[in-house]
């Protein structure tokens, strides 16, 4: 199982903006190093700039469930 | 609700043997790739080209272009653990989103153009994130690990609005729209995870 969230904060210029996103899963082998997953996640970004290389604003948030294969090994 | 239901039911049935599994140690290397099934909020003002600093029209993709709420997202991620408390991770999420011949239903100014009610327009909106992270772990066992993590992510988000070519139907549209906006900016990162 993991849980992992970051943030990041940027301002470069005229533009500035802000991602937060979070994930709490869980991975299962099923043969091997081959196995399968599930996930939650949610991912918000705010940008707003006067120029380059953004003129304006964007709010996107996106969220929801994952499923996904994996490959783990030492 | 249903989304959370389902991610409780994973966490469920697949979380114990997980976790029993994690007491053998963890893995030094994982790659993971799959679809996100995403839910969708947007809000997008892009101003005029010639002034900046006169604002467009804040619009809603879902609300007043139509755009679906929910869509599917590919993604990609790869993550190695080396034998000290160090870790590295890469991850690449992509969707697209389209809508061709909505109606617009409020005038609305993108970029450097404007649209009056009863236009049918095209639009799209693409995202891509790739991210690159090195973490620390000040916590790691047999059974898990806990730290924090530094980076840089990569976003990138082309958009574009115009008047349909074929206000008859048709469900393709083109990402070489006259009103175009692509941003590419790099953003820090600092996160925490625990696993």
């Amino acid at each position: 199982m993991y849980v992992t969230w970051s943030g990041k904060l940027c301002v470069i210029g005229v533009f500035s903006g802000n991602v937060s996103e979070a994930a709490l899963g869980v991975d299962y082998k099923l043969v091997g190093p081959v196995g399968i997953g599930g996930a939650y996640y949610y991912n918000i970004t705010s940008a707003t700039g006067k120029g380059t290389p953004l003129g304006g604003h964007i709010t996107y948030r996106f969220n929801g469930p994952q499923v996904y294969g994996v490959i783990a090994f030492k | 609700m249903r989304k959370g239901l389902f991610v409780l039911t994973i966490l469920t049935v697949f979380g114990a043997p997980a976790v029993a599994r994690a007491q053998s140690g963890p893995d030094t290397w994982v790659f993971r790739a799959g679809g996100l099934w995403a839910d969708f909020g947007s809000d997008v003002r892009i101003d005029a080209t010639t002034n900046r600093n006169s604002s467009s029209t804040d619009v809603s993709l879902e609300t007043d272009l139509g755009f679906d709420k929910t869509n599917q997202m590919f993604f990609v991620e790869g993550r190695w653990r080396g034998q000290g408390k160090s870790r590295l991770r890469v991850a690449y999420t992509s969707v697209s989103r389209d809508v061709a011949n909505a109606v617009v239903h409020r005038t609305i100014t993108f970029r450097d153009k404007t649209f009056d009610v009863g236009s049918h327009v095209d639009a799209y909106f693409d995202s891509k994130y790739i991210e690159g992270d090195y973490g620390l772990a000040f916590v790691r066992k047999p059974s898990g690990e806990f730290g924090a993590s530094v980076g840089v992510s990569v976003l990138k988000y082309q958009t574009g609005v115009n008047l349909s070519v074929n206000v008859n139907g048709g469900s393709t549209v083109s990402r070489d729209v006259a009103g175009n906006e692509e941003i590419t900016a790099p953003v820090p990162v600092a996160g925490i995870f625990v696993e």
